[in-house]
């Protein structure tokens, strides 16, 4: 849950960078969209090595001596770093379609005005985008619920069960070994959707309401 | 003045893409070197980029290892599912998309908005009795346990149907003046104009399918018939000790939807903006 304001951030400061279309704009616009293709369980062998104790670079280049996914805030933070390096890409490309889709006038008239450059990002970049912000944050938050293979593969729901997603509790119970308790993971996985369902109905309604 | 401006915006923008690019390039790259290293330099040098020895071996290794990691035993039903589940979402999207849009028959807008209904409910709740509806068909650990439920994505269908519902009626009365059939009309006059959007539901498909992880991790228990992205879970498991191993397995993994990627990059970014498009 921490990852949602990164993921928003990040890829609108990027589609704000983009925006201004530098060189090789379009190359790293496809760098930054590519982690999202990848299927998690590779994307998390590959992060794996980077935070692994012994032989990872983290490590070994600055010389630290940190178990990252095994300790805590260390873990949660390996997931989120994770989950933005993966997911950001497809927010980032709503972004800039939003932001082509502004009109230059806008900019314009503020300039005659004097606005400077942070007063035209809130007063005309921000509202004429609320309608994407709006569908990024209630998807980002929906895909953040149902986290599963982050902390499946990269910390195992440890240090001692902190990094235990409900999904993993749904999973465990249903097809695990020992006694199948299928009801049970029925039951929390309709309490999920409908904890889903109300965030998002709860996001809506406050967003809506701000204009 | 004012271009001089924009130019100094321009170069904060590419010094921080380039900064921010090094950062989500590196794990990736790091990770490709490392499946060319060796056990013994992964363990005793420390950090290099680079490896020193080139070698092969890791990915031959899981070439040989068919007993309890048969990679590409696995990749084999990586394709066939994405495939599978592709070719089946096309033929199932653009003809209902096509009825929805074109045909008139009773009921239809209620079952339209019915179907849309179905994207309400996370997909979260739907797992255990798809699973149990899987048993029941005798359908667990065949490929039909994935290609099939892909094939139920209504989103696609509203996708194809909004794009539809845009080429003009006139060319459907054009062809029914000149005697075609509503099947007909629908390969000759709908089908080419709806390519582009075909195309993006397409790749769409087969890398979701491709990348699913948590569905095909349940319902698939035999190790022989699993495709690559739970696979990789086990391989995760037999070789924990030997991270270039490992390595070279994600990278295999991650191969298809990169060269997708590579060839059909323009459909790809279209595909984001078409999706919020309709919704947002």
């Amino acid at each position: 849950m921490i990852s949602v304001p990164f993921c928003i951030l990040v890829p609108l400061i990027l589609a704000v960078a983009l925006n201004t279309k530098p060189v090789l704009g379009k190359f790293f616009q496809g760098l930054f969209y590519l982690p999202s293709l990848f299927s998690i369980s590779a994307v998390v062998i590959v992060w794996s090595l980077i935070f692994n104790p012994n032989y990872g670079p983290l490590n070994t280049l600055f010389h630290l001596n940190q178990v990252w996914t095994g300790t805590q805030p260390w873990a949660w933070m390996t997931i989120v770093i994770l989950t933005v390096w993966w997911t950001i890409g497809g927010n980032m490309i709503i972004y800039q379609a939003a932001l082509n889709g502004i009109s230059k006038d806008y900019y314009e008239a503020a300039d005659i005005d004097g606005a400077s450059s942070w007063q035209k990002f809130i007063h005309i970049t921000l509202p004429s985008i609320r309608g994407q912000l709006l569908y990024t944050i209630v998807t980002t938050t929906i895909a953040q619920f149902n986290i599963y293979g982050q902390p499946l593969m990269l910390t195992n729901g440890g240090p001692n069960g902190s990094t235990t997603v409900l999904m993993m509790n749904i999973q465990q119970n249903a097809f695990g070994s020992g006694q199948s308790l299928a009801g049970l993971s029925s039951a929390m996985a309709v309490i999920l959707g409908i904890c889903i369902t109300i965030v998002s109905m709860i996001q809506l309604f406050l967003l809506r309401s701000k204009d | 003045m004012k271009k001089q401006k924009q130019g100094v915006s321009q170069w904060i923008s590419l010094v921080f893409l380039t900064v921010l690019g090094i950062i989500w390039i590196v794990p990736l790259l790091y990770g490709v070197m490392s499946s060319f290293k060796s056990n013994i330099e992964m363990q005793s040098v420390g950090f290099r980029f680079l490896p020193i020895n080139w070698i092969l071996t890791n990915y031959t290794r899981l070439l040989q290892n068919t007993a309890n990691t048969p990679v590409f035993r696995w990749f084999w039903n990586s394709i066939v599912i994405s495939g599978g589940s592709t070719i089946l979402v096309l033929v199932v999207t653009s003809l209902s998309a096509f009825a929805f849009s074109r045909l008139r028959f009773k009921g239809k807008e209620p079952l339209f908005i019915f179907l849309l209904s179905t994207m309400m409910f996370p997909a979260v709740m739907n797992i255990i009795p798809l699973y149990k509806i899987m048993t029941f068909l005798g359908w667990a650990n065949t490929p039909w346990a994935m290609i099939f439920p892909a094939a139920t994505g209504a989103f696609n269908i509203f996708l194809v149907r909004q794009f539809m519902d845009n080429i003009p009626i006139a060319y459907d009365e054009a062809a029914r003046i000149d005697g075609a059939s509503d099947w007909q009309i629908f390969r000759i006059v709908i089908l080419p104009l709806i390519k582009p959007v075909l195309y993006v539901v397409a790749l769409f498909t087969f890398t979701a399918t491709w990348n699913d992880f948590l569905w095909p991790s349940i319902v698939f228990s035999d190790i022989n018939k699993m495709p690559i992205t739970p696979g990789l879970k086990l391989l995760q498991g037999m070789y924990v000790a030997d991270i270039p191993t490992l390595m070279a397995g994600a990278i295999i993994a991650i191969i298809p939807t990169f060269i997708l990627y590579l060839v059909a990059q323009k459909y790809f970014l279209q595909s984001m903006s078409l999706s919020v498009g309709v919704k947002g």
